[in-house]
């Protein structure tokens, strides 16, 4: 039961639609993928037989305060809450907003890794996962790749530290660029990741972020109260 | 853009410091010896074994064929593996020879002074 939390599809930058998306996932033994629209643009996405289809909004945005501001806005619009990270200043807010679910590719455009204890440290109390994005591993090479790796392998270690939870994500623009859950967790294992958190990384803990989200939408959980059983047996 | 915060010292990668010596017909430009450095290390020790060595050559310390590699600490001896399989840096017939292998830049400065360099400490700092 393999999720994947961070997919493009031909709703935001990628090349396929959602259907091919959907059944290539479906042939790599993913139980549910999570398409990514930037944040103007959001459009309703369709639901598929087999596969559960999350709506995620990845926001972009240039400050902190933009980021706060659009994060409220969307917050109850959608099932997933992304942010576009590569700024410390906007990586930082993102670890210190409850709002945000996952904070994307920390790393990107850098030549370090982007983020430091004081992040990861909020970023475990208020729920914020870190991403390791599998896109910029594939898409790198020689040099650059060296870098893109020395600088995950260091967010993985400070998030062991401090006990941050993270999601493994292959952030694919087209089918080609989905990978099955278990061979997403042997990279995050190889870079320092223990085996036992990096097959979390892509199933128990992306499951439990969306289902508290789901919770959350309909109205059956707020910040720490659940309604447990059927309102009629009380 | 602005930086992350230093870690708090237990939390820093361990490091060493390798203070070599290129022996060679002509003299070696920096930006020479840099690339062959790359290119050699990416074939020996491949993509996923240089991001592990964290091998990073300090420009500021690099003068009169004499530099300094930080690397991480356990992987002091792959590097030394590779620099000995250095045999042409950029057209030039070399060898390199390892001098010395320091834990930090203070104790370069003590053992194996590369002259000239006065504000030494300033970068020591800054790092």
């Amino acid at each position: 039961m393999f999720y994947d939390l961070h997919v493009h599809s031909a709703y935001s930058i990628g090349e396929n639609s959602i259907e091919e998306m959907a059944e290539m996932a479906k042939r790599l033994g993913l139980s549910g993928i999570a398409i990514a629209q930037y944040y103007p643009t959001v459009a309703e996405i369709p639901k598929i037989d087999g596969i559960d289809i999350v709506s995620a909004v990845m926001i972009k945005a240039s400050s902190p305060k933009e980021m706060g501001d659009i994060a409220e806005k969307m917050r109850k619009k959608c099932e997933l809450l992304l942010v576009h990270g590569g700024d410390y200043d906007v990586n930082r807010a993102a670890c210190e907003n409850p709002l945000i679910d996952i904070l994307c590719h920390p790393e990107l455009g850098r030549k370090d890794n982007g983020i430091d204890h004081i992040c990861v440290k909020a970023a475990n109390e208020n729920n914020v996962a870190i991403e390791i994005n599998f896109r910029e591993i594939l898409e790198s090479y020689k040099r650059h790749r060296v870098y893109v790796l020395g600088a995950i392998k260091k967010n993985i270690k400070l998030c062991e530290k401090y006990d941050t939870e993270m999601v493994t994500t292959s952030a694919a623009v087209s089918k080609w660029g989905l990978r099955s859950g278990r061979e997403l967790a042997a990279i995050a294992h190889l870079l320092g990741l223990e085996l036992g958190h990096s097959i979390l990384s892509v199933s128990d803990i992306p499951k439990e972020i969306i289902e508290s989200n789901r919770k959350k939408l309909s109205g059956r959980a707020w910040e720490g109260i659940e309604i447990i059983g059927d309102e009629k047996n009380g | 853009m602005a930086e992350p915060k230093m870690l708090p010292p237990t939390l820093r990668d361990k490091k060493r410091y390798i203070v070599f010596e290129i022996i060679s017909e002509k003299p070696i430009e920096y930006g020479d010896f840099v690339n062959s450095m790359w290119n050699l290390m990416l074939e020996f020790l491949g993509e996923f074994g240089t991001a592990e060595a964290k091998v990073w050559l300090i420009q500021n310390l690099y003068q009169e064929q004499k530099g300094v590699i930080k690397c991480a600490h356990d992987y002091v001896e792959n590097v030394r593996a590779f620099l000995s399989l250095i045999q042409i840096i950029g057209e030039t017939k070399s060898v390199v020879r390892i001098l010395g292998v320091t834990g930090t830049i203070k104790s370069i400065k003590d053992k194996y002074m590369i002259e000239g360099k006065k504000d030494l400490m300033s970068f020591a700092k800054e790092e």
